[in-house]
């Protein structure tokens, strides 16, 4: 190890670590479902649901409301759990940290504690685990430069705009060093310009951290721009039709032939696609 | 609003009302309406009076013992019947009995049950502020959100966490809503318990200036209490709120 890399990490008492080390793409996969089936009674949400997720790839659930995408995102989240199939995700890191968390959940809404200023928020996973406050605020204060909100660490959530509530919620979900981040439709109540700034934030974030995603939209154009695959929903009973590969370099601009070709052919792909791709095109 | 208009107007208040007040006694007999500065005379004197602190001392005893008393079991059932909609059913008629029964009755009772003692100043206090404190803290359980619940639950969190970390911060604005109504109104309640069930303090001066047609010195008693009523506003209660309600956006 070079001596540059040694002093600069004695200058700075805690680095911002990738959560996963890259590298292991061909490892098996870090999330694996197996014949998932969910009902609510004699509803059945989800049938024989079958998705890997590799190690520092991110996947969108896509679908209609009532799919049952929210509901998969749930049990991946452990809040809920499946009547039959199996689920794994794979035992990979060593030593287990202070505070850290196998998933971390970023729900629609921020849900931001008002009466907490931001940093406190950030830090509400390390309270929980109980991390110790120098440790906290230190890792607190890192994920905060991370995403942009350092000089707004004291400042209450009715203080800041949509997007910077979004960028704490997002800080806070991080904070706890997730292997996999599991995301609702977590800016769709963003205006556009706001999200496609969340978007680009949150692909930063992930070249920075090599993290795992897997994230539920409605929105086709999101899912295109963000994930690695596209997990096709139908609705009645729930269950993948597909699996769509994107295989466009990031960043992936709208503006982009190859990129506006593939978010044609997604919308193709869904049932409820209100705009038909033109035929014979 | 300029403060300067603001000091004017309030200036224009004062003096409006002293002189209505000292036209007015000036008409009628002292013993109906003591004049401002016969007040003044009796407000010196009764500061001088040896068994003044004596008064104020056991009348704030009480209260806060009262109020103390109160909050500590309000605060406690309305947790509990928030956390179980089956008690909150069951105890919410006594509530709302307790909530229509006078302060004045209370009074008569305390004097059957404890006689002319501090026990029954205390207790008069209590029936009367407790069901405020109660209600308070009740409502303040049911505005907790349940989405802030499911993100402590998200982060592993035990219900102890939950309790102190979500449950508290939330009803905290309740309780002191309710702690400063509650003090408000056993101040007030005090003084009607105390002017029959008690042997000294404020009420009991009260009704002795009374029984002696002192006018003069119930008017002092009573601007006594309306000041130090204010000061415990502006000098406990405003500044505490602002201290531990920072979070709120401020009204524009």
């Amino acid at each position: 190890m070079s001596r540059q890399a040694v002093s600069a990490q004695a200058e700075t008492k805690c680095l911002v670590i990738p959560f996963v080390d890259r590298g292991l793409k061909k490892a098996p996969p870090l999330i694996r479902l197996q014949g998932i089936c969910k009902s609510f009674g004699p509803l059945e949400v989800l049938t024989n649901v079958d998705l890997q997720v590799q190690a520092g790839e991110i996947t969108a659930l896509i679908g209609s409301s009532g799919c049952g995408k929210s509901t998969l995102l749930n049990i991946l989240a452990g809040l809920d759990t499946q009547d039959h199939g199996t689920y794994t995700l794979a035992e990979r890191r060593n030593p287990e940290k202070a505070g850290r968390q196998r998933v971390a959940y970023m729900f629609q809404e921020d849900r931001l504690l008002p009466w907490r200023t931001v940093q406190d928020n950030v830090a509400l996973g390390l309270e929980a685990a109980r991390v110790e406050k120098t440790e906290r605020h230190c890792r607190v204060y890192d994920m905060l430069k991370l995403v942009g909100l350092e000089e707004f660490a004291g400042a209450f959530p009715y203080q800041l705009s949509g997007g910077m509530r979004s960028r704490a919620a997002l800080a806070r979900s991080l904070v706890v060093e997730p292997e996999v981040l599991l995301l609702d439709e977590p800016f769709s109540k963003l205006d556009s310009q706001t999200r496609s700034q969340m978007h680009a934030e949150l692909l930063n974030i992930h070249a920075v951290t090599g993290m795992t995603a897997v994230f539920v939209t409605h929105d086709v154009e999101e899912a295109v721009v963000l994930a690695d695959n596209v997990a096709v929903f139908a609705p009645r009973p729930g269950r993948i039709t597909e699996i769509v590969p994107v295989e466009l370099a990031r960043p992936r601009s709208l503006l982009d032939k190859s990129v506006t070709e593939q978010i044609r052919s997604l919308r193709g792909k869904l049932s409820f696609n209100p705009y038909p791709a033109p035929s014979g095109g | 609003m300029k403060p300067s208009a603001h000091i004017a107007r309030r200036l224009l208040l004062a003096t409006l009302v002293l002189a209505v007040w000292w036209a007015a006694s000036s008409r009628v007999p002292s013993f109906v309406l003591p004049g401002p500065y016969a007040v003044l005379q009796a407000f010196s004197s009764l500061l001088h009076t040896p068994t003044f602190l004596q008064d104020v001392g056991a009348t704030l005893a009480r209260v806060g013992i009262g109020f103390f008393l109160a909050a500590a079991a309000g605060t406690a059932l309305g947790v509990v019947m928030g956390a179980s909609r089956a008690l909150a059913d069951f105890l919410e008629p006594v509530v709302a009995v307790f909530n229509t029964v006078s302060s004045a009755i209370w009074a008569v009772f305390a004097i059957i049950w404890f006689g002319l003692s501090d026990a029954s100043t205390v207790m008069v206090v209590f029936m009367t502020t407790m069901p405020l404190m109660l209600t308070s803290v009740w409502n303040g359980t049911k505005t907790v959100d349940k989405q802030y619940v499911e993100l402590a639950k998200s982060f592993n969190m035990s219900r102890l966490q939950i309790l102190a970390k979500i449950y508290v911060p939330t009803v905290l604005p309740s309780f002191f809503a309710g702690a400063r109504l509650a003090f408000g109104f056993g101040w007030r309640v005090s003084l009607v318990a105390e002017t029959i069930g008690a042997s000294s303090g404020i009420g009991y001066r009260l009704r002795q200036a009374a029984d002696l047609i002192q006018s003069s010195q119930v008017f002092a008693w009573t601007i006594l209490l309306i000041m130090f009523m204010l000061l415990i506003e502006a000098g406990v209660l405003k500044p505490l709120e602002k201290a531990l309600f920072r979070w709120k956006p401020s009204p524009e």
